[in-house]
Parts: C-alpha cells; structure tokens; sequence
C-alpha cells in the first residue's frame, strides 16, 4: 500500500457526498441498534436498497458505519432494560444492567463505547496492514484453495456459532438451495425456475435478505406483544464519569479483547458476536477479581466491548481478501459488493487499490466517530428508546415493502420477501439460525463454481483437493470443524474405557 | 409458534426427494463434462434428506411433534397483527400497479398502526409522515420510480 493510493484514496472519501452519507448511516445505525428489537443486521439490511444506488465507495461506507453504530449502540438497552440491542451486545447484557442497578450505568455505557471505538480502530489497523500481505498469497490461490475456504467459511457458520448443529446445517443447505436457482454457474442450464421469468436470474438477493432479517424480526415483535414503551428506570449522568480511571486499569483487558476479537473476527465463517462471548469468559477467567462479574463489574464489559467491535473490523479481512464472509453483515456486505462490480478477491487489491483504500480508511472514520456519536447517543438514549414497539413495527414494514420493491422494479420481490420472510420467523421460532442461509445464499456459487472447476482440473480424482499445500491444510481445518464433536465425544469416553478394564 | 422436529424433517425430506428427482429427471447431461448442473443440487438434497432423517428421529424420540401456537393463542390482538402485516404486504403485490405506492402505503400503515394499539388521527398522521419520507428518498433521491397508481399525475 503506497502512499499514493492512500492519498487517492482519501481524496475519495473526503467528498461532501460520501462525508454527508457517512453521517447519515452513522445516525441511522445509532438509532436502530439503540431501539430494542432492531438489529444491526436489519439495519444493515435495510439499508441495502438504498446504497444500491449510490457509487461503491458511499454504499460500503454507509453499511461499515451504520454496523460499527448499530453494533455499539446495541450496548444501551442492554444496560438500560437488559435487553440486547443486537446479538453481539448480549454477552455482556447482563453484567451491564447489574452495573445500572448499582447506579453505574453512565460507567458502564462510557466504557463499553469507548472500548467499542477503541477495539474498532486496533481490527482496522490489523485490515490495513494484514489484508494486502494476504492478498499477496492469495493471488496464486487456484480453485481448490477458493472452494475450501468457501466451505470452512460454511462449517464454521453452520456448526461452530449455534448450538444444534443439525439445524444449522439444514440452514446453511437451504440457503445453498436458494442459491441454486437461476442460471447453472457452468452450463448456463436455467434450474429450478419453473418456466417464471423472474427466477431466471436466481432469487433475489435483496429482498430476501430483506424478509429473512427484517419481515421475520417484525413478525416476531408482533408475536411477542410488546407494543408498549420500554420504561428506563435511571437517570443518565457523565459517561466519561471514571472512565479514564478504568481505561488505565484494565488497559491490558482492551488489548486482550482487541486481539481476541480481530484474531476470532477474520476466521471465515464466524463473526464479532462470537468474539465477543469468548472475551467475556477469557476476561474472567484471566481476572484478579474473578467473583466480581456477574454484579456489576467493568472489566468485562470492557474486554468483550472491545473485542465486538474489533472482530467487526477483522471480518471483513476474509471478506475483501477472499470473498468470503465472516458473519451475516460481512455476507450481506460482499454481496453488494459483488452486485457493483466490486468483486472481493486478491484482484480487488492489485486493480483497484484505492477503492479498496478507501473502504478501509472508513472503518477508521466510522470508529473514530463512535467517540462523539457515542457520548450522543448515550444523552438522547432516553428519547430514543421510547418509542413505542407498534410505531416501528408499521414504519420498519413500509421500508421493507420499498427495499424489496426497488431493485428490479417489481412485486416478485416483495413476494419473495413475504415469503422467506414467514419462513424464516417460523424457523428462527424453532431454533434454526438464519446467518448460515444467507452465507448459503451469498457463498453458494463461489461453492459450486470453484468445486466444479477443481473437478475439472483434478480430472474426477478427489485427492488432488488436499495436493497443494494450503489447500490441505484449509480441507484438514474444515474436515477438523466437521469432525471435531465426533472427536471430543471418543475423546471423552476414552478414561472410562480404561477404568472399566 | 412451535413447529416439531418431526414436521420440519418431514419437511426437509420431501423438499430434498423433490430437489433430487427434478434434478436428476429434467436437468440435461452436458457432453464431455464429468459433472453436469444436476451434481450440486443433488449432492445438497442428499444432505438435506439426511438431515431431515436425524431430524424426524430425534424428533420422535423426543415426542416432539405437535403445534404449539400458544404464544399467539388467546391474544386476537398479536393474531390481527400478523394477519394484517402479511395481508398488507399480499395487498402490495396484488394493487400496486393499480393503486400506487402512496395510497397503499398509507393505508397498511395506519391500519397496521390501529390494530397495534394506537389511536387513528397519530396513526395516519404518522403513516402519511413516513410515507412520504420513503417516497421522497426513493424516488427523488434514488431515482427509483414508485408506481403512482391512482396518482399517476402527480
């Protein structure tokens, strides 16, 4: 990365436009995460219809920003009314809302923000510098090395970040069936279109999306009741109140959680929120005061905040780098990418740099703005938290209709959000988790394409998938991810067995 | 609402016999090429059928197979909802060309908003609000046309 392409790159950020976009998102993101109930990743996929017409570089900053936001703010009615704004803030839910009952809530909320910003700057200083060194290898990847980083992406998201793992595998197959549809990614034979025209090319990506994240959370919403206003029960006061005093003293918790979220965060296939679960037990299990957590205690807090947000920087590293994505936000973000030509890869950094440069430097805009978006949000947070559930459940529906509508100009897409919208709601009601469909969705033609091609050139002998160095090691990884509760169950009977004898 | 492990295996299963049999039945062989389009969608429905197995076992096992609504049962109210969301949304696929955007919007919204809870004059007033929030953006900002149905004129 010369300094020129840096130059140039900033020379295509510092537009009014991209700057004002760059706000916008901000607010947007604050706002959405902050409101129970609205995810990140609903933002994010709202916000896609509309970055669809904007260039490259505001459409990826908008959804880096409105992430980074959503993701941070999620932390508030954690603390506040104990519900989580978004999945990566639920780790440490609970110990943010014994801090607010013990009065620290403005303690809690300082630092959790603060750490966010921090944990984010550190994962995109680790993009900057690691992306191209890696996009350097990646450039001689073939087909073999491409397919199992595809398919450890797909394992990891299907078996590592649920609990049953036979669902999550059943969502990541539907999410490959969708993908199926459309036009054969080497023959060019229509499948599973049904002689309609509008599944010529395949189910739209957008809309579904669209259904799967939003319509379901909306229907949910809706199942649950609530329609009322949330009731705070605290006063709000300084949130930089201490924090310089708690910065100080668990400085080595933030780096601790910055690089366990960076190094979780750019596995392919898994995301922030996970960095962020596993910060939290490292955090206590590495702690001099261990029987604090759990009744109010910062240190976690700031451990697992800064590692939800530096995970959320990293997992574009496989993202940009092999188009591959770590979680659902990634996978949503690569395949705008892909819709504007933007194909993620090695070739992205070797032709077109700046755009590239560009994306990441607003990673640090985006984090460097948590600083003063963040102390907003925390003084609004009364206002914004009370708007009732039954004014944006109606408000939330009618973008979605928008969104839906929008790409291809017609109703088949709102269809198709209605439709895997109420799939989607009845399968997360029993316990199938959604981000694996859409990886399915996004990852399943890279899948196919480069199996197939591996075929080809492997002449039908399946060995030569584990031939090249790193692709072996990538198919053992993945065959490891497979097996590995196979393994740990033997594992675990072995000391009986020999007791028994 | 809880749907059992046997019905959704049961599910799963079929959609997997379905995708392998359309596949291998309509889906051409390409000459020369080792695998064909119908490789991948049968290998995946293949796992899906698999899957769906362990599921209706387990599932069985467990005595897991019944409904369970009661999240939603004796609430007319959270039933209205849905009923209105998903019959809103039908009612855009159906009209849109013929009523627009505007007035379609409008409408679902503040119904949507009534049967929620909240009082008709906020209601519409709001609607109308987000309305034409949506429509500015998209159509002035974004280009995208919205279809103006009753108020193509405007």
């Amino acid at each position: 990365m010369s300094v020129e392409s840096i130059l140039a790159a900033l020379g295509l950020i510092i537009q009014p436009q991209v700057l004002l976009i760059i706000g916008v998102s901000a607010a947007f993101g604050l706002f959405v995460g902050a409101i129970p109930g609205l995810t990140a990743t609903m933002a994010t996929a709202l916000l896609v219809p509309v970055t669809f017409f904007m260039d490259p570089v505001s459409a990826v900053a908008a959804i880096v920003t409105t992430t980074a936001m959503a993701v941070s703010a999620g932390d508030i009615p954690g603390a506040l009314l104990r519900i989580p704004g978004t999945p990566a803030s639920a780790a440490y839910t609970d110990e943010a809302f014994a801090m607010t009952r013990k009065g620290l809530a403005d303690q809690a909320l300082g630092a959790s923000l603060t750490c966010a910003a921090i944990g984010g700057l550190f994962g995109s200083i680790v993009l900057v510098v690691a992306a191209p060194i890696l996009a350097e290898i990646a450039l001689d990847f073939s087909a073999f090395e491409f397919f199992w980083l595809a398919a450890l992406g797909l394992s990891t998201a299907a078996l590592v970040s649920t609990s049953d793992r036979v669902k999550g595998i059943l969502s990541l197959l539907i999410g490959l069936s969708i993908s199926m549809v459309g036009l054969d990614v080497m023959s060019g034979h229509p499948r599973f279109n049904f002689g309609v025209v509008e599944l010529m090319g395949g189910i739209s990506f957008i809309p579904a999306m669209i259904g799967m994240f939003a319509l379901s959370e909306m229907l949910r919403e809706v199942s649950v009741g609530n329609t009322g206003r949330p009731k705070i029960q605290v006063n709000i006061g300084n949130p930089y109140r201490g924090l310089g005093t708690n910065l100080r003293r668990y400085k080595l918790s933030i780096l601790r959680g910055g690089s366990l979220g960076t190094g979780v965060g750019a596995l392919p296939g898994v995301g922030g929120d996970i960095a962020a679960w596993i910060a939290y037990a490292v955090s206590r299990r590495f702690s001099k005061t261990p029987d604090q957590f759990g009744k109010g205690h910062v240190e976690g807090i700031i451990e697992a905040g800064s590692a939800n947000n530096s995970g959320l920087s990293s997992a574009w590293i496989p993202a940009l780098v092999f188009g591959v994505p770590g979680d659902a936000i990634t996978a949503i973000a690569v395949g705008v990418l892909f819709m504007k030509g933007l194909n993620p890869g090695p070739r992205l950094f070797s032709e077109q740099p700046e755009m590239l440069m560009a994306v990441i430097l607003t990673f640090f805009v985006a984090n460097l703005m948590l600083f003063p978006l963040g102390y907003l949000a925390i003084s609004l947070c009364r206002h914004i938290l009370s708007v009732p559930r039954r004014i944006v459940v109606p408000v939330v529906l009618v973008f979605c209709v928008v969104g839906s509508f929008a790409i291809n100009n017609s109703v088949f897409g709102i269809g198709v959000m209605l439709v895997l919208g109420v799939f989607a709601y009845l399968l997360e009601s029993n316990g199938f988790p959604i981000a694996p469909i859409i990886l399915g969705i996004v990852l399943g033609p890279i899948l196919e394409k480069n199996f197939m091609m591996a075929m080809m050139i492997a002449d039908g002998h399946l060995a030569a998938f584990f031939a090249r160095p790193i692709a072996a090691v990538l198919g053992v990884v993945t065959l490891g991810v497979w097996l590995a509760p196979v393994l740990i169950r033997l594992w675990a009977k072995l000391p009986t067995r020999k007791v028994k004898r | 609402m809880k749907i059992g492990d046997v019905s959704f295996g049961v599910f799963f299963l079929l959609s997997a016999l379905f995708i392998f049999v359309y596949s291998i039945a309509t889906f051409p062989v390409v000459p020369g090429a080792q695998f064909g389009p119908e490789f991948f969608p049968c290998l995946v429905s293949v796992l899906m059928g698999l899957s769906g197995i362990v599921l209706i076992v387990r599932g069985i096992a467990a005595r897991d197979w019944v409904f369970d609504c009661s999240t939603w049962r004796g609430e007319a109210r959270k039933v209205a909802a849905a009923v209105v969301m998903i019959g809103g949304i039908l009612t855009y696929i159906v009209f849109l060309d013929a009523l627009g955007f505007v007035l379609l919007a409008v409408a679902n919204s503040t119904i949507l908003m009534v049967v929620l809870g909240n009082r008709l004059l906020p209601s519409l007033l709001v609607s109308a609000a987000v309305t034409a929030v949506a429509y500015l953006v998209f159509t002035r900002l974004l280009y995208v046309p919205l279809p103006g149905g009753l108020f193509e004129s405007i």
